[in-house]
């Protein structure tokens, strides 16, 4: 486990690193001013370095989704759904209870938790009983998701006193404390890293995380050694729906305090890209999730403060991006990631 | 002196956790010879022969192809070089045609972007006749016999213009029959001038076919010798450090008196989807305690069938399965577990291991439903650690599983397997590819568990080993039991084989 990381990270990030630079020098009109921008601006003030911590929240309840997904053997495609449907249950219910204070957040985020979860778990089921691929099945279901939700947010739900295409906002006393003022980190991250924790001690020191695992590394095997592995194939992915609703639902409660429309935005596929950069390891993806998160930050810092505009921000991130997860650096981690046989 | 077609010089090979797997050999390989490499499973054979074709790098000496060093990175640089190794575990497409698996990643030769199908075909065809393999070029890979994948296998090497073959314990997979076809096969190649290495570890064989023999034992080559200056006992000799290595297990040739029916299985048969022709049809077995019910028959008659039927793989069929009594029929592996059955699985690494899970993890995927959600590890490691002392299993508890050699897996399954005390254990194919000392372990394993007074299943096609070990005997041919015999002196080896094939038995 601890070769894969190093591998994919010690010469994925200096290779990006290069990468970026290079393209700063070649699309920038101050490139020096761009680098500085992309690499040191989420680190420059606390604002910054607050705001790039919390945006690593969702990208590390992402990764725990898809990383219990794949030590399964499953792929859960399906996450921009089940974090929207989480975040907007939870805002919805939250805005029906009024004042209820944190009692009332833990509600509402389990709430949410359970729809996106059974929206996993229905992909898992489809699975277990008709060998439909889960990978399609999570991805189709979760577009449908997205268009429900939209068309909720902006019908019923919609505040019409906002700008922006949102629900209410959920009461104050719902809203998590921040936690590094000025900026937006909320105390959401300790939930984060706790999660984090949490999985990585389920999966290596409980029975349950032992057969999962089998039947993740050889369905065949598991199966002779009478492990239930109907039960192991659609449960985790109803956690995986269940954690990726759960890191809607604090977005909403932590930075947002609304369901704003479409703020589930990528949340999804980058959870996904953080758990492939961490080898579906729940410890390595924090360390993965906030270098994403950097990455990102800096790209938008650097396309703010610079005249890097914000294509070339993107093509940096991209490229940054493409040589991390690309297989390059290590054929046998994604081999391993891909699990057993089935 | 006529230069050797390859030369291998001094090549050492250390694996960076320590193992030495070969150590300083020096052999020379002549063009238009066959040369059997013997040892015993991890005394280097498969490793050197691994160099040579690339898939391994030598940590010193080199290797001379024609005179020439030469350095192979690849499978593909000693494919261009006229080499070419036939594997132990096929990789063939069951979808595609013979003719399809044969020429599948070759260039394609006529427009460039277009398979010529006539050509290729004809190509195949005309190889098949000129060497005698017992293939028809349009015949899906699903419907090959296992002798015919592994000549299915030895095309595709021969396709590639390669004129230094190797063949990596070819006979393990095959019956006695079809061992003679592939000698027979060998031989011809060898007059049309390839050069052939067989990797192997059968005595009669390396008598049979080869030109000279070079034997190794961890790591170290003994001698190369011409095979007819040599003795099969000379290469036992060589082969194992001390003799008593090599004595058989002792069968006991007293029957004890059998105890009550442990395994009663009545009428089964299998059939799939809408075929006519059943796969397994009317089964009727009976297994007592302190019995070895030993099931032998060719690959394709059924054999995989009734350890998928017996292993609760299998779960629809007609007739009655019962264990101990009760009606077991259609239950899965987990529960007929749970009921008191023990099973050693054919296939080993696919379904038997699981390879990227570590030893302890394995020796306890069957014990996971302990009391308490929580492992505790550390245990764990010691009671692995246990069982790995008693069933003299080279490995530590934390490796990775598919790191073992097939003998190591072996025994890992068996000390997870045998360790509970399960009325019922069902053998399928235990020996395959296992060396002599392997073979000997499984068969001790055996006889211990008949005198503790269970009842075994052996489904073997190694008719030997059916004959050696068991106390009844049925032959299954065709889906059917041709024969149900005790296994007494009365029992003909020729008459076994003759009901195998099918035939009728011969009358003295």
């Amino acid at each position: 486990m601890k070769n894969r990381l190093r591998t994919s990270l010690l010469f994925a990030v200096p290779a990006g690193i290069l990468l970026s630079c290079l393209l700063c020098l070649l699309l920038s009109d101050a490139p020096l001013e761009a680098m500085k921008g992309f690499f040191f601006g989420p680190l420059k003030s606390i604002y910054n370095l607050g705001g790039m911590l919390n945006s690593a929240i969702p990208l590390l309840f992402g990764a725990l989704a898809s990383s219990i997904a794949i030590k399964s053997g499953n792929l859960n495609l399906g996450g921009e759904g089940q974090v929207y449907a989480g975040g907007f249950v939870a805002t919805a219910l939250a805005l029906s209870l009024g004042d209820a204070g944190i009692p009332g957040v833990i509600l509402c985020v389990g709430a949410g938790a359970l729809v996106a979860g059974s929206a996993g778990a229905l992909s898992g089921f489809a699975k277990m009983k008709w060998k439909t691929n889960e990978m399609i099945s999570s991805f189709l279901l979760s577009c449908t998701i997205v268009l429900i939700v939209d068309r909720l947010i902006t019908g019923p739900f919609m505040d019409r006193g906002s700008n922006l295409l949102t629900t209410a906002k959920v009461s104050r006393s719902m809203w998590l404390s921040y936690i590094l003022l000025p900026s937006q980190l909320s105390s959401a991250i300790f939930i984060a890293l706790a999660a984090a924790i949490l999985m990585k001690l389920l999966l290596c020191r409980t029975r349950f995380g032992l057969k999962l695992r089998l039947t993740g590394q050889s369905y065949r095997f598991a199966v002779y050694s009478g492990i239930r592995t109907g039960f192991y194939t659609w449960f985790p992915m109803f956690l995986s729906g269940a954690l990726y609703g759960t890191g809607g639902a604090l977005a909403v409660f932590g930075t947002y305090h609304s369901c704003l429309k479409s703020f589930h935005s990528n949340m999804g596929w980058n959870g996904l890209a953080v758990a492939l950069l961490a080898g579906a390891d729940p410890v390595a993806a924090i360390p993965a999730a906030i270098f994403y998160a950097w990455i990102e930050s800096g790209a938008r810092i650097a396309m703010q403060s610079t005249t890097v505009s914000a294509r070339i921000a993107s093509v940096i991130q991209a490229a940054v991006f493409l040589l991390i997860t690309c297989s390059v650096f290590d054929r046998r981690a994604t081999a391993r990631i891909e699990g057993g046989s089935r | 002196m006529k230069q050797p077609v390859i030369r291998l010089e001094n090549i050492s090979k250390r694996y960076p956790n320590g193992v030495q797997a070969a150590a300083d050999v020096s052999l020379d390989i002549r063009a238009g010879e066959i040369l059997c490499i013997a040892g015993e499973n991890g005394a280097g054979k498969t490793t050197l022969m691994k160099i040579l074709f690339g898939l391994e790098q030598p940590s010193a000496g080199r290797i001379l192809l024609d005179g020439n060093p030469v350095s192979f990175r690849s499978a593909s640089d000693a494919f261009r070089c006229g080499i070419g190794m036939v594997q132990q575990h096929f990789t063939l497409a069951p979808g595609l045609s013979v003719t399809q698996n044969v020429t599948l990643g070759l260039p394609a030769r006529s427009l460039g972007v277009f398979l010529d199908k006539k050509r290729d075909r004809a190509t195949v065809a005309e190889q098949i006749r000129r060497y005698g393999f017992d293939l028809d070029p349009d015949s899906p890979a699903s419907a090959l016999s296992v002798g015919q994948m592994q000549q299915v296998e030895i095309l595709k090497v021969l396709l590639r213009d390669c004129r230094i073959l190797i063949l990596d314990e070819p006979t393990a997979v095959l019956t006695d029959d079809e061992s003679r076809l592939l000698i027979d096969i060998l031989l011809r190649l060898k007059q049309t001038g390839k050069t052939i290495i067989l990797i192997t570890h059968k005595l009669g064989q390396i008598k049979a076919c080869s030109d000279s023999v070079a034997v190794m034992r961890s790591g170290k080559l003994m001698g190369t010798f011409s095979t007819a200056d040599i003795t099969e006992d000379d290469i036992a000799r060589l082969m194992f450090p001390d003799d008593s290595k090599i004595t058989q297990a002792s069968t006991c040739s007293c029957i004890n008196s059998k105890g009550k029916p442990v395994l009663e299985m009545r009428g089964i048969t299998v059939r799939k989807n809408n075929q006519t022709r059943a796969l397994l049809e009317d089964i009727d077995l009976t297994v007592s305690q302190g019995e070895i019910l030993g099931i032998c028959g060719i690959s394709g008659n059924g054999l995989g069938v009734l350890e998928g039927v017996l292993g609760g793989f299998i779960g629809t069929f007609c007739g009655t399965y019962k264990v101990n009594g009760r009606d077991v029929t259609g239950l899965d592996t987990g529960q007929l577990r749970a009921l008191g059955m023990a099973y050693v699985p054919a296939k080993r690494i696919s379904m038997g291991s699981c390879p990227s899970a570590t030893v302890t993890e394995n020796l306890f995927s069957t014990e996971l439903a302990q009391t308490g959600p929580l492992l505790d590890l550390r245990q764990m490691r010691k009671a692995a650690g246990a069982l790995i002392e008693k069933y003299k299993i080279d490995a530590k508890p934390d490796e990775k599983a598919g790191n073992l050699s097939g003998g190591n897996i072996q025994k890992m399954i068996l000390a997870r397997e045998l360790e509970r005390s399960s009325p019922l254990v069902v053998f399928a194919q235990p020996t395959w590819g296992l060396d002599v000392a392997g073979r000997r372990t499984v068969h001790e394993r055996m006889l211990s568990l008949r005198a503790e007074g269970r009842a075994i299943v052996l489904i073997s096609y190694d008719l030997d080993e059916v004959l050696e070990l068991s106390d009844t005997i049925a032959v299954i041919s065709a889906g059917r039991i041709q024969k149900t015999v005790a296994n007494d002196t009365s029992v003909g080896r020729q008459n076994l084989e003759r009901l195998m094939l099918g035939k009728t038995e011969d009358r003295l």
